[in-house]
């Protein structure tokens, strides 16, 4: 399992087996195996996947008992992805909002060598986006290269691509949504070749509802903060 | 003769020796350099190594000197021992609160780590009984066939 797709899901019921067909359709295509991490779901997360016979092998539910957060669920999959030897991984938000199909412009940036950790931006591609959305995510790219020294379009993308180098080194310590902002600490910590892909997004009353609000939003700032403070 | 009354809140607390001006800034220069072997064991950034030293110096300095505060706008200037003694404490609390903070993250990396490891066994623990399962059904072929 060379390459392999991460998705983190929580609560996701109907949405994610709505869109989850469309993820193995792009693992078939480009040989991947998928890790799907439940973090402690009330319904514990099940696919049927007689329609892909072939896959049976390919794709690995692992559940959290407990909810301990998006980024604690992504570091159990890199775990479990490196000990599988997976030498490319790529995450995708559980919640349906990016189009599987750019994980294959992630693939093909990290393929060619030259590039360490790939964030798919979705403010690179012109599309629509609230404007809360878009403030929102200036202020964390704001405080993302304060606390990185990296500037990028979207900080808190859940589309990124990691390649054998990075993943090797890539250890997430924070448990919440932070864990954007950690990949590009260990980036400038280690050195690694950062590029950003436009990817495009869909934008619903479900997917607004899953992301990260203002409080969210806060707490997030305020755990980076004094964290750093008190490391 | 101006250079003495510019420097003169400098050595100010030499002439009035105070316990709280001659430990505070002891305890600022432990914590600067708390900040430094963890910068040094990679544990920090040199940007959070730069916060945490600003802020531990500034406390120190306010501490050996208050009198520099009357530099400061009025409002943020503290006149009496009382004030002092508030200051202080608030300075307390608050590394009072970041200490509770650091133990509830604590906590919950250590509950992450139970719920991984849980995770990581239990599909470990599949794969075996899958693989016992499939040479359990290779030993019955061979027994059948």
């Amino acid at each position: 399992m060379k390459r392999c797709i991460l998705v983190p899901v929580y609560n996701e019921g109907k949405v994610f087996e709505k869109w989850f067909p469309a993820l193995l359709k792009v693992a078939q295509e480009t040989g991947s195996g998928v890790i799907v991490v439940d973090d402690g779901s009330d319904e514990k997360v099940y696919f049927d996947l007689k329609e892909f016979p072939e896959y049976d092998e390919k794709v690995f539910f692992l559940r959290h008992e407990v909810n301990c957060g998006v980024g604690a669920a992504l570091e159990t999959g890199l775990q479990f992805a490196r000990k599988r030897g997976a030498e490319m991984v790529l995450t995708i938000d559980g919640d349906g909002q990016h189009s599987p199909e750019d994980l294959k412009l992630l693939m093909r940036v990290l393929e060619k060598g030259e590039v360490d950790v790939v964030n798919g931006s979705r403010f690179k591609k012109n599309q629509v986006i609230p404007l809360a959305r878009r403030l929102a995510n200036f202020f964390a790219n704001i405080l993302n290269f304060l606390l990185s020294g990296f500037w990028v379009t979207d900080s808190q993308s859940g589309m990124k691509g990691f390649s054998k180098r990075a993943l090797d080194d890539l250890s997430l310590q924070t448990p919440g949504y932070e864990w954007c902002t950690d990949v590009f600490r260990e980036a400038a910590w280690n050195k690694w070749r950062v590029e950003e892909v436009p990817i495009s997004v869909t934008y619903n009353l479900y997917t607004l509802s899953k992301g990260q609000s203002f409080a969210v939003g806060l707490d997030m700032v305020a755990r980076l903060v004094v964290r750093s403070l008190m490391k | 003769m101006i250079y003495t009354e510019r420097v003169c809140f400098l050595i100010s607390p030499l002439s009035s020796f105070s316990l709280v001006s001659l430990l505070t800034p002891l305890f600022s220069l432990l914590m600067v350099l708390r900040a430094l072997s963890l910068y040094r064991r990679r544990m920090q950034t040199w940007r959070e190594l730069l916060l945490w030293t600003v802020l531990w110096i500034g406390i120190g300095f306010v501490a050996w000197a208050p009198s520099v505060l009357d530099y400061l706008p009025p409002v943020v200037g503290i006149k009496s021992g009382v004030n002092v003694l508030i200051f202080f404490g608030f300075v307390m609390l608050f590394y009072g609160f970041f200490r509770l903070f650091v133990k509830v993250e604590e906590l919950e990396r250590k509950i992450v780590e139970m719920t991984r490891e849980r995770a990581l066994g239990k599909d470990d623990k599949d794969d075996k009984d899958d693989k016992d399962d499939k040479e359990e059904d290779d030993e019955e072929d061979r027994k059948f066939s």
